[in-house]
């Protein structure tokens, strides 16, 4: 294999290892690193579907949500006999369950939204989170309107050492995992025949069908795959909160912090959510210091300037200005 | 009990909110059609007429009747001033950015109504009394709001179809360039062609309390929004009038469905039938997206 | 003896109320050049789109190579050999003019992978002349380099049967001379049928060595270029429109 043409690809690995031995070493930026890891984990997923083929999803908070369920009730349910499994195998089912359950939402809802239209998709997606929240909530499943809590069962499982480890260092590095697996593969998407095709559906996408791209089954495959991939994220977040409860779970400030950071990063780049996250995540910290609880009041119109100003993103400017230079090969 | 009258009065009721609906509905479709942007934040606009509303009664008095009219210039204005903001600088370009920045619009007016008037919950009363349907009591309020609901509706009507201006936005939808080309200044139709769409929702909003009398909190918009798609997806997303006729259905359908699932007990009917909402979106998308009602 | 490379049985296609395609039988076989003309509103346009599978038919069927195509999308014919030059050119502006013609050569059935491509893209680019450009953004190209970038991809796919829309339209003589030599060149150097859609350029008929002449969606005529030329039939209807 021909290490220097992924090159770029492994500087941002090295990159992310580096952040997150950060966080290991340095305890004090544990708090605002383990939010970042999931805000760029969360943006990339959102990146490799919306990014990709420039379908705007605004669904990502029920797949997120439907992992963070699915993975807690699963855990939930491990841990409810006499004698609970070993851990690595009560987490591993965990991720799993969670991915399955949103491997087939996405199956299901993007069989039929993948045909349609950019309004008619972004219908069929934004009505999505709504509609799992009141299928929680009407039907009372996991938990329904109350919520969905495993700290005392992992606490009577295990012992408290360990719910304390779990929850505040393995979690971070599974969530990193699920980071770390995303960006593998967004940057294996680009480079392959679907990349290929996809950026032709991007440019234009009758254009792309006539020339031969089957448009719809590629926007499935990126809808499916980020889709699981948020669900494992979700299993991870259950992991590290314990705790998911259906008004916070459905919350619209997840999408919007997504889009900002993908749009600010640079909208199908895999460096850009890694640059829009850190920004983002420093000016967060500085605004929840001094204006506490007015985030999304600054960020709407940040967002909105965005659009109007700024739509290709840090990267995606660096990478227009830097074209055919060493630069731009490396901002992949 | 289920009896023919009770299922005749909640036909009617569905009617009344039907109408409400497809008023509310109407300023999607009619955005969509003319501007072909998807007002991804529609929900939000139907929150500030609530509040609109909520305010003219609680400071001056004034009842929904007399604030929707106030809420439709509020609406009216701040179409005008979305427009040449900021829609008609990525009215060429891509959807998604359109999508999103309608989307951000949306958290924008929550997150101010937020700031401004706290996130408790807010209602009031307009207590006429009710009428007597087939021996059921029907609110007064809910009768004329869907009363007022048609007549708003009627009004658009007779603009577009006998207005010089209106018939400046029929001809736009039809064909851009040939409107271009007769004289038609299409910047203007899109302003005020937004301006009316938003006019009506938040119009919409401010007869909502008619409807409900608590509730009015920053989020309310949210099931506004999914209703408003499925009902415009439902009556095809670029006629208004198919929307109006398909808010009309989806009332009915909503109060059915409310009935039904009461009776079956198949757990809370308020949440089962918003879920179901969503559900019926996607089977109308995977039968016909182009909407039921359109030939 | 050449094999049967498209069939076109009985298609008909109406768009409210007006046939544009009435009753069309085609048969092209491989390596054939042909060119199919007629005055505005003749069909043309249609039966190329009907050949492309933009449309389903009203009746008719479609055979390519032996199978029946009629219902296949678009996608799927052209990465089974039908390719396409559109009249408009339609590159996608914001890629590279060899990104343009590898997106081409990807989606077929003989070309397995980014590498070959690549190899086949810069093979093409050299063919028509453009490889100077090829790591230009196809929205800087000038109209000329966009037909020819248009051809280019649609010659990438390694395609049996080449469909090419108006091609020449509105370009001097001298340049329709060289474009259509290099077609021929090409498509002789590897067995593509040339399907040309022409209305007013005639010059394109030295270059084939049968034409069909459609009117009000029927085939007139399907002969050598100058017996369609001479004939009573196609000189009544062009009469004063065609030009050199």
């Amino acid at each position: 294999m021909d290490i220097r043409a992924h090159r770029s690809l492994i500087i941002l690995f090295l990159v992310s290892l580096t952040l997150l031995f950060v966080r290991v070493g340095i305890p004090e930026t544990r708090q605002v690193l383990s939010i970042l890891f999931f805000y760029i984990a969360l943006s990339e997923v959102f990146n490799l579907f919306t990014g990709l083929t420039l379908y705007v999803c605004f669904g990502y908070v029920a797949f997120v949500a439907l992992g963070m369920y699915g993975g807690g009730a699963t855990i939930k349910y491990l841990l409810s006999t006499s004698s609970p499994p070993p851990l690595a195998l009560v987490l591993a089912c965990a991720f799993a369950v969670a991915g399955i359950l949103a491997l087939i939402l996405a199956l299901a809802v993007g069989w039929i939204s993948v045909r349609l239209k950019g309004a008619y998709f972004a219908i069929a997606t934004i009505g999505l989170n709504e509609g799992l929240k009141n299928l929680i909530e009407g039907t009372g499943i996991w938990g329904g309107s109350s919520g969905l809590v495993i700290a005392n069962d992992l606490i009577q499982a295990y012992n408290y050492d360990t719910f304390i480890f779990v929850t505040s260092e393995l979690a971070d590095y599974l969530i990193f995992t699920v980071y770390a697996v995303t960006i593998l593969c967004i940057y294996l998407v680009i480079k392959s025949r679907l990349g290929y095709g996809l950026a032709a559906l991007r440019e234009d996408e009758e254009a792309a069908n006539v020339m031969g791209v089957n448009v719809v089954r590629y926007k499935l495959i990126v809808f499916v795959i980020s889709a699981t991939l948020a669900g494992m994220l979700g299993a991870g977040k259950m992991i590290k909160d314990v705790a998911i409860y259906p008004p916070q779970a459905f919350a619209v400030s997840y999408t919007v912090e997504a889009i900002v950071i993908s749009m600010l990063g640079g909208l199908g780049t895999v460096t850009g959510p890694v640059i829009g996250g850190l920004i983002y995540g420093i000016l967060k910290y500085v605004l929840t210091v001094s204006f506490p609880g007015l985030q999304l009041l600054a960020l709407a119109p940040a967002l909105m300037a965005m659009c109007v100003m700024f739509p290709y993103g840090i990267v995606g400017w660096l990478r227009r200005r830097f074209k055919g230079s060493k630069i731009e090969s490396l901002l992949i | 009990m289920v009896t023919a009258e009770y299922v005749i009065f909640v036909t009617i009721a569905g009617v009344m909110l039907g109408t409400f609906y497809g008023l509310a509905t109407i300023g999607l479709s009619f955005t969509f059609g003319i501007l072909r942007i998807l007002n991804s934040g529609h929900g939000s606009f139907v929150m500030i007429g609530a509040y609109v509303s909520y305010w003219c009664f609680a400071l001056l008095g004034l009842s929904p009747l007399v604030s929707s009219l106030l809420a439709f210039v509020v609406g009216f204005f701040i179409g005008f001033a979305l427009y040449h903001g900021l829609i008609s600088r990525v009215l060429g370009g891509p959807e998604l950015i359109s999508l999103v920045l309608m989307f951000a619009f949306g958290i924008f007016l929550q997150e101010v109504a937020k700031f401004s008037w706290s996130a408790s919950p807010r209602g009031f009363t307009w207590g006429l009394g009710s009428v007597n349907i087939f021996g059921y009591e029907y609110p007064l309020t809910r009768l004329i709001g869907g009363v007022v609901s048609a007549v708003i509706v009627l009004v658009l009507y007779v603009f577009l179809f006998r207005t010089k201006s209106g018939n400046a936005i029929r001809s736009v939808v039809e064909d851009p360039e040939g409107a271009a080309l007769c004289g038609v200044d299409v910047s203007r139709v899109y302003a005020l062609s937004l301006a009316i769409a938003l006019g009506l929702t938040v119009a919409s909003g401010a007869l909502s309390t008619l409807f409900v009398s608590g509730g009015i909190e920053p989020y309310m918009g949210d099931p506004y929004t999914t209703r408003a798609f499925a009902i415009a997806v439902l009556g095809g997303l670029t006629s208004p009038f198919g929307s109006f006729l398909a808010g009309l259905l989806f009332g009915i359908i909503e109060n059915i469905s409310y009935m039904l699932l009461s009776l079956a007990n198949v757990g809370n009917p308020f949440s089962m039938t918003r879920f179901l909402t969503f559900a019926m979106i996607l089977l109308v998308l995977l039968i016909r997206p182009q909407g039921l009602l359109k030939r | 003896m050449s094999k049967e490379l498209l069939r076109l049985e009985n298609v008909s296609k109406s768009f409210g109320g007006i046939r544009a395609l009435n009753n069309v039988n085609l048969i092209i076989k491989e390596g054939e050049k042909l060119a199919i003309i007629g005055p505005n509103g003749a069909g043309k346009t249609t039966l190329f789109n009907a050949i492309s599978g933009v449309f389903d038919l009203d009746s008719g069927r479609i055979f390519y190579l032996g199978r029946d195509i009629t219902k296949l999308p678009p996608f799927k014919r052209k990465y089974l050999g039908i390719s396409r030059a559109f009249q408009i050119p339609r590159p996608f502006a914001g890629m590279t003019v060899l990104d343009n013609v590898v997106v081409g050569a990807l989606f077929s059935r003989d070309i397995k992978d980014i590498k070959e491509a690549r190899n086949r893209a810069e093979e093409i680019l050299s063919l028509v002349g453009l490889h100077n450009k090829r790591d230009e953004l196809a929205v800087n190209l000038t109209s000329p380099e966009k037909k020819l970038l248009e051809l280019a991809r649609a010659l990438a796919p390694r395609p049996r049967l080449l469909l090419l829309d108006e091609i020449v339209a509105g370009i001097p003589p001298a340049e329709v001379d060289k474009i259509m030599s290099l077609v021929v060149k090409i498509s002789e150097q590897e067995n593509i049928s040339v399907v040309a859609l022409v209305e007013h350029v005639m010059r394109v008929l030295r270059y084939v060595e049968r034409a069909i002449f459609l009117h009000e969606g029927r085939v007139m005529m399907d002969d050598t270029p100058d017996k369609v030329l001479n004939s009573e039939v196609v000189k009544d209807i062009y009469l004063g429109k065609v030009y050199e």
